[in-house]
């Protein structure tokens, strides 16, 4: 009760209480703010910046995110090219053969790296796509929560 | 000596005697001959009027018995001097049917008519000249007469304006013929192979180049029974089967010569359906799983099946033998259903089939792709 005393009156103490109430908010936006800043991403980058249809590509994926990321066991990428300033993704086939489950993921901070197989495509710029669900568990249903692009790169 | 001279005398004689004969029939003989007489005309000469002397006379019809001057015509052919079938000239009109004035055919003011007449393969034409010659070598002077109406009439020699006339063939009917360059007289809906031609066999009793021309027409042929004329007067015609579908077909050959006379002839020809050829996609193979290869598309990597649902030609029961193109590159033959892995983004697929009436049909579809299941292998981390 002595800390009452410090104060001539409920008048002051109801400004000190408004002034914390404040700076409170101050920092939680500062916070949250400076959070946001952190890099959140999926790094994707092809090992070659130029390939040829039916070349065999190399693909990094660091997960940069605060929770882990898991990738499709039927359509793990999309590949993607650039018609007219537009990007269209590629047809294809439709009828996985078994349920579409997460196969795999990947750890915040970690990187995989894998090999595709190219089909045989257009020659221009291309990407590749990938789905991803966060946070979720291998042999779960895969679903797509936010998806990801790899630097560009052509294939000749 | 004189037996020298008179070789040569006889040579010219000769000579001259085959002159003579070569420019009178250079000249042309005048098929038409006529004079005027005092005395009847003989047989076969016909008189075509009577006048009652050679110049400045009156005129009558040659029924009449008024007048002993005889207008008489002849030739190497039957003639008469009725009037009123086709077969007649008119000559001069009379003002009556004796003691008549004279006036040329076609002035309308005397209703008596003079006519040449022929019941054979040959026709006059008349006309007024100062002399018969300007109008042809074989016209022939009949009379004179000294007005173009109102006029008096005489001999060749008796006034200035002539009548002249000359007897010409008669033309004769073109025959219409054609006949079929396959037996049978058949082509395939849709395709010029083979080339069903009608050839024109048709004739002209005056001639083959008195026909002018040949006009051949499909009468129930719909779009396709536009009436086809060639270059030539007796033009072929190649039967348009490409335009036309199965059934049957009366083609018409119209001949026209010279003069405008037509003959026609009518045949029927027979255009079957031809072996028609086409197939089916699928990326399975099985029942109900086949669409239009238009409307398809494979997956790289992944088979793709074909099905021939071709049917066979009108005359055949059954399609004998296939083969299957990808690409130009042959993969499969003699079955009815193929598969063959697809590796590009685009694929022609061609199938040849022959029925068992040895006709040949094509199919070919072009189709895209899809990608193949995405994969990949880890390789680190």
């Amino acid at each position: 009760m002595e800390i009452f005393k410090t104060f001539k009156s409920p008048k002051d103490f109801l400004i000190v209480i408004i002034l914390i109430v404040f700076a409170g908010i101050v920092f939680w936006q500062m916070g949250d703010r400076f959070y946001h800043l952190l890099p959140q991403e999926v790094l994707i980058i092809t090992k070659e910046p130029v390939y040829g249809s039916n070349d065999t590509l190399s693909l990094a994926i660091k997960n940069i995110l605060p929770g882990k990321i898991c990738f499709s066991s039927c359509y793990p990428y999309y590949l993607e090219i650039k018609n007219a300033e537009k990007w269209k993704t590629y047809e294809y086939y439709e009828n996985c053969p078994h349920p579409d489950l997460i196969e795999s993921c990947i750890d915040p901070g970690y990187a995989r790296f894998f090999s595709i197989d190219l089909p045989s495509i257009s020659p221009g710029l291309h990407r590749i796509r990938v789905p991803v669900t966060v946070d979720e568990n291998t042999g779960e249903e895969f679903r797509e929560d936010k998806f990801y692009h790899s630097n560009e790169f052509i294939i000749r | 000596m004189n037996f020298k001279i008179s070789v040569i005398i006889l040579t010219i004689f000769i000579l001259a005697l085959f002159v003579f004969n070569a420019s009178t029939t250079l000249s042309g003989d005048k098929l038409l001959t006529c004079e005027v007489r005092n005395v009847p005309c003989n047989l076969p000469n016909e008189t075509i009027l009577k006048m009652s002397s050679l110049s400045n006379a009156h005129a009558e019809m040659a029924s009449q018995a008024n007048y002993n001057y005889y207008l008489c015509c002849g030739g190497s052919f039957s003639i008469g001097s009725d009037c009123g079938d086709n077969s007649t000239t008119s000559v001069i009109n009379l003002s009556g049917v004796t003691n008549a004035h004279v006036e040329k055919k076609d002035l309308g003011n005397y209703s008596e008519e003079i006519c040449l007449s022929s019941p054979g393969s040959f026709i006059f034409d008349c006309d007024y000249d100062t002399d018969c010659g300007n109008l042809g070598l074989n016209y022939e002077c009949l009379a004179s007469i000294s007005e173009d109406t109102n006029a008096h009439i005489g001999d060749c020699l008796a006034y200035s304006t002539k009548i002249c006339c000359e007897v010409i063939p008669k033309n004769k009917s073109p025959k219409a013929d054609f006949s079929c360059s396959v037996p049978g007289c058949y082509a395939y809906a849709g395709t010029s192979n083979p080339i069903l031609t009608l050839k024109n066999n048709s004739t002209d009793p005056d001639g083959q180049d008195d026909i002018a021309k040949s006009e051949w027409e499909i009468l129930n042929g719909g779009p396709s029974s536009v009436i086809f004329q060639g270059v030539n007067a007796l033009n072929s015609y190649p039967v348009p089967s490409p335009q036309l579908s199965d059934g049957n077909y009366n083609v018409k050959l119209t001949v026209t010569d010279d003069a405008g006379e037509t003959d026609s002839k009518t045949k029927s020809i027979t255009i079957r359906y031809d072996i028609d050829a086409d197939f089916l996609c699928s990326l399975s193979g099985e029942e109900g799983d086949w669409y239009d290869c238009d409307d398809f598309k494979g997956v790289q990597e992944e088979y793709t099946y074909f099905k021939d649902i071709s049917t066979p030609s009108e005359e055949a029961s059954s399609i004998s033998s296939w083969a299957w193109e990808i690409n130009d590159v042959l993969f499969a033959g003699n079955v009815s259903t193929s598969s063959v892995k697809i590796s590009g983004k685009s694929n022609t697929v061609k199938l040849t089939v022959t029925d068992n009436d040895t006709r040949i049909g094509y199919a070919s579809h072009t189709f895209g792709a899809k990608l193949p299941l995405p994969t990949w292998q880890e390789i680190g981390s």
